[in-house]
């Protein structure tokens, strides 16, 4: 009785969640997350787990509105259709995959959840629906991992309240559009990151466990990963991205996987613009996140290969959308650092799966780049070949498993998401650093592009012949890049703050990368 | 002075001339400082040579920056001899540059950095090292900051993809080894299939020198000569010197030796076809690098000093055919002179050293494709050559260039001007020279039981060419062949059509074979 309470609840609001408008949709959802968190406090037979509920209940609450305009029929029952599939798959992986002593509609629930928010996010009503699916997406995937990996009442409240992230995509005029952001803010976002930085080349400080059982992993990857995210949002100017970085780096800091999961999602949702390219990045980011969970609730070498299968993928497809200015390049940079970070986990069985769909990956990244927009079969793919290219060899470089591969990655990540980020018009014509500015965004030494591409092939040598073949065409093919591309003339004026400092960096680190590899390793 | 700060010195002098020749008050003698810049760069490298004792090899890191990969300079014979050498050619073309009154542009600054770029490539201590400073010599000399700019781009992307396999090369002896640095590198770091890989940027500068006789004239062509023919052979020898003094397996050393004849027998016939005698002298560098690069692989003590004169004689040659000539000047007849291979050429000796070599190796039947391709060249360049004629003033312009060649021929015939302190030091570095090896005198040189009289021939052959300009018969052969016109390219091919392929579902199929794989991994064991 104790455990069918909790799914009659489940069920019924699930229905008055797909059937009915406003308040009555209000109280379906509340009622779907508070069974969700009572089978949590059941299954991991700790009360303080349930505190995950209080975040996706505030955030549909928040989410209410007026009736969203029906859809057109066959939309409709396409929506049906896929809602059918993907909750009875989340009932098939529970029912098959039982974990612990928890009856299986329990833990069923937590998938279920995430099924109807992915639902709603394929095949929104509007925009407003479709933050709502995020927010059950979000909340749905926490809690299947707080399930698996119990945190604690700070873990799990932390894991709930990031499933409000998408209340942060704010009313925007326009998809992908973004508020300003103040200098003031820029300025202190550069002060946190180079706190980071410092810290990160001290050597870090493991892991601790802050109050309320959150746990954190201070290592020195992590903190240069955070550093680099809040940089990349200084040098953006928006708000969207700002609060997408600070969700990012924040996840790379948490060592508990439901809440460091969670992070990752909630950037997503935040930076999430066109309907296409949005599916891709949150089948990418639940591929990732169902990885570790399959190798838990399956266990043994066949969980080990479902984890290091998945986790290729769904990286490759957090990859490849184009997600404006900075959304994409923040997105880059976060998952680089959280998939270095999940190789870790990986045997060495693990490692040589995920170094070969790796560089199978890198080989699909260099087809895709390569052809006309329009036949690349890829809503919005990365606007440039250099761009599409130099993301194949992050995915090689990160691949190696090697400190000089993730620097090299690093590099080139630094490449895309600051120096070619901050001046996608071209550099600037005028002044006395215009040389100095299109050097830095070149490939020729001592850029941080040309660094970062010699390093990821001496790491890729080392490691595997897949590996270091796929470097090989991805680096031959940014060397043809800029001949297959039109020429793009410099734009107007003089070069400001944004300019001299992007080639700063870039000329610094092309020349001293070792800066940064003693900030990978901790000094 | 320190070593380490001595090495650094040519550097200093060549950018800060390249700075100075560009600021507005100093724009007027940009060429004379360029010149001094250079001049200045080839008096330290010359004391850096004299300096060194026989065999001697010092590394110097100055910046340990670059995770396997540090800021190295390498100062051993062949690296301050080919540096010489490009700094004495670099003004030489500087001065050349300077007397033409025909062209009013100032590249002072570009040829200083271009010059600066590629000597770091000779002092470059690690072959990734070599890798990045042959990026920043092609940006030096393409000045194409903007990678997409249209101007050179098809030169420039044919250098960054052969380079990409020195790199690749480095890459795997690191991966063996764990470094690059030619201090570290054993003689089997690099397999056939590496070696082969790191020739690539050879190859396509050898190419470019021989593609540069299609281009416009200038008066003066920088790059032929410092960053393409200077480069390709030091890039040579200092890889057969990390192999251990020969191309790794036999096979590969008989496809070095036969690559190196086909090409100067290919570019001689190209060379005999040319309009011009200028387009021919070129065509005629890129000739003689054919048979330096034979010499290369004979693997032997008496070849490695082959290789390393023939080298040297190519890129002086390449940059007297890099100065636009008057037909009919003395100038351009001892250029031609110099270009023939056989006596009087500079390269006589080379070829004389390398017939020995095969000799000692009881290799023969090599002899006659070598002087195949000798012969070849040196038809092409007699086919060419004009008795002077014209006012005094017109056969003495460009007024470097009689000097220069003449000084060329005289190296020629007189080995021991050069041998003892430039070639042989150069050459230990490839590989040892046993005492008795070679012997050199006034008259001529000795290899073993064999000698040669550098001097007479070159005499004897230099009275033959003098009569065979002056026959009359000379001037009937050049009126019956002034009939027959160069034909058509050796080589006609038609690019396929695209459209078909272009056609297919590509992106389809490739995420299809990707979902494939990703099933392949889960389910495999």
């Amino acid at each position: 009785m104790t455990t069918l309470a909790p799914v009659i609840a489940f069920v019924a609001g699930f229905l008055l969640a797909e059937l009915r408008e406003g308040w009555v949709r209000l109280a379906g959802l509340w009622a779907m997350i508070g069974a969700t968190g009572a089978g949590l406090a059941l299954t991991t037979s700790r009360p303080e787990e349930a505190a995950w509920a209080v975040g996706p209940m505030l955030a549909s609450a928040l989410l209410v509105s007026t009736p969203s305009p029906p859809l057109a029929f066959e939309r409709l029952m396409l929506r049906t259709a896929v809602t059918i599939v993907l909750v009875f798959l989340g009932g098939y992986v529970a029912r098959r995959l039982p974990f612990g002593d928890a009856p299986w509609a329990i833990v069923a629930m937590a998938w279920v959840l995430a099924a109807a928010g992915l639902a709603w996010l394929w095949l929104p009503r509007d925009r407003l629906e479709a933050r709502r699916g995020a927010v059950l997406a979000i909340a749905g995937g926490s809690a299947a991992l707080l399930a698996l990996f119990p945190t604690g009442a700070g873990g799990a409240a932390l894991a709930g309240l990031l499933a409000a992230a998408p209340l942060l995509g704010g009313r925007r005029p326009v998809a992908g559009a973004s508020r300003a952001q103040s200098p003031p803010a820029s300025a202190f976002l550069l002060a946190m990151a180079l706190l980071l930085a410092g810290l990160a080349l001290s050597g870090g400080a493991g892991v601790r466990t802050a109050p309320l059982g959150l746990a954190l992993s201070l290592s020195p990857n992590a903190l240069a990963g955070s550093s680099l995210l809040l940089v990349v949002a200084a040098f953006s100017m928006e708000r969207a991205v700002a609060a997408a970085a600070v969700l990012a780096g924040g996840s790379l800091l948490l060592a508990s996987p439901a809440p460091h999961w969670a992070g990752i999602a909630a950037a997503v949702a935040v930076l999430a613009g066109e309907a296409g390219a949005a599916r891709l990045l949150w089948t990418g980011v639940f591929l990732l996140g169902l990885g570790p969970a399959l190798s838990v609730l399956i266990g043994g070498p066949l969980g080990a290969r479902w984890e290091a299968a998945l986790l290729a993928p769904g990286w490759l497809l957090l990859l490849l959308p184009r997600q404006g200015r900075w959304g994409g390049p923040l997105l880059l940079a976060a998952s680089t650092f959280v998939v270095w970070g999940d190789l870790h986990h990986l045997g060495a069985a693990g490692l040589a799966r995920f170094q070969w769909l790796a560089a199978a990956g890198a080989v699909l990244i260099l087809v895709i780049g390569t052809l006309p927009p329009d036949r690349a079969r890829i809503p919005a793919v990365a606007s440039s070949m250099r761009a599409v290219m130099s993301t194949g060899l992050i995915l090689v470089g990160v691949s190696t498993a090697a400190p000089l591969g993730m620097l090299g990655a690093v590099l080139l990540v630094i490449d895309l998401a600051l120096v070619q980020a901050s001046a996608p018009m071209g550099p600037p014509a005028g002044g006395p650093m215009a040389s100095a500015a299109l050097l830095a965004r070149s490939g020729w030494p001592p850029s941080a592009a040309f660094a970062g591409r010699v390093l990821v092939l001496l790491a890729a040598a080392g490691t595997s012949v897949a590996l270091i073949l796929s470097a090989i065409l991805l680096y031959a093919g940014l060397q043809l890049a800029p001949a297959l591309q039109p020429h793009q003339p410099a734009r107007p004026g003089r070069a400001g703050l944004r300019d001299w400092l992007a080639t700063g960096v870039s000329l610094t680190t092309g020349i001293a990368p070792a800066i940064l590899l003693r900030m990978l390793q901790g000094g | 002075m320190p070593l380490a700060v001595q090495a650094l010195l040519p550097f200093l002098l060549l950018t800060g001339g390249a700075a100075a020749a560009s600021l507005p008050a100093l724009r007027r003698r940009g060429g004379a400082i360029a010149a001094l810049a250079a001049a200045g760069a080839a008096g330290v490298a010359l004391t850096l040579l004299l300096r060194l004792a026989p065999a001697e090899r010092v590394d110097i890191p100055y910046l340990r920056a670059f995770p396997t990969v540090d800021l190295l300079i390498r100062v051993d014979a062949l690296a301050v001899a080919f540096g010489l050498s490009l700094l004495v050619t670099a003004c030489l073309l500087i001065l050349a540059r300077l007397l033409s009154d025909d062209d009013r542009r100032r590249p002072w600054s570009s040829w200083l950095l271009t010059t600066a770029a590629a000597l770091g490539v000779i002092f470059a201590g690690s072959l990734v090292l070599v890798y990045a400073l042959l990026r920043l010599c092609t940006l030096a000399w393409s000045g194409a900051l903007d990678e997409a700019a249209p101007r050179g781009r098809g030169l420039r992307t044919a250098e960054q993809i052969a380079d990409l396999g020195l790199l690749v090369a480095a890459a795997l002896a690191a991966a063996g080894v764990g470094t690059t640095a030619f201090s570290g590198l054993p003689s089997d770091a690099l397999g056939p299939g590496t070696f082969l890989l790191a020739l690539l940027p050879v190859a396509v500068r050898i190419a470019a020198l021989a593609a540069a006789a299609e281009r416009p004239r200038t008066p003066v062509l920088f790059h032929p000569a410092i960053a393409q023919a200077t480069l390709a052979g030091y890039l040579m020898l200092r890889l057969i010197a990390v192999a251990g003094g020969r191309p790794p397996g036999r096979e590969l050393q008989i496809l070095v030796f036969a690559a190196g004849l086909a090409l100067a027998a290919l570019v001689s016939i190209q060379a005999w076809r040319a309009r011009s005698s200028g387009t021919a002298r070129l065509r005629l560098a890129a000739a003689q690098a054919g048979i330096a690069i034979a010499l290369c692989a004979l693997g032997t003590s008496v070849a490695a000093v082959a290789g390393v004169w023939a080298w040297l004689g190519v890129v002086a040659l390449t940059a007297l055919a890099s100065i636009r000539q008057t037909p009919g000047s003395l100038g351009a007849l001892l250029t031609t002179a110099a270009q023939t291979i056989l006596p009087p050429g500079f390269l006589f000796v080379g070829l004389w050293l390398g017939t020995v070599s095969l000799v000692q190796r009881q290799l023969e039947g090599a002899l006659i494709p070598l002087w195949l391709a000798a012969g070849l060249a040196a038809a092409a360049a007699l086919r060419h050559a004009r008795w002077p004629a014209g006012e005094p003033r017109g056969l003495l312009s460009p007024a470097p260039v009689p000097l220069a060649a003449a000084l060329l021929l005289l190296g020629g015939a007189l080995p021991l001007a050069i041998l003892p302190w430039l070639v042989i030091p150069a050459a230990r570095i490839l590989r040892g020279i046993p005492g008795g090896t070679l012997g050199w005198g006034l008259l001529g040189i000795t290899a073993g039981p064999t000698a040669v009289p550098t001097l007479a021939a070159a005499l004897a052959a230099g009275g033959a060419l003098v009569l065979w300009l002056r026959l009359p018969m000379r001037r009937s052969f050049d009126t019956a062949w002034a009939g027959v016109h160069p034909s058509a390219p050796l080589l006609r091919f038609d690019l396929p059509d695209l459209a078909r392929w272009r056609a297919l579902p590509w992106a389809r199929t490739a995420w299809l074979a990707y979902a494939a794989l990703v099933v392949y991994a889960i389910v495999r064991q």
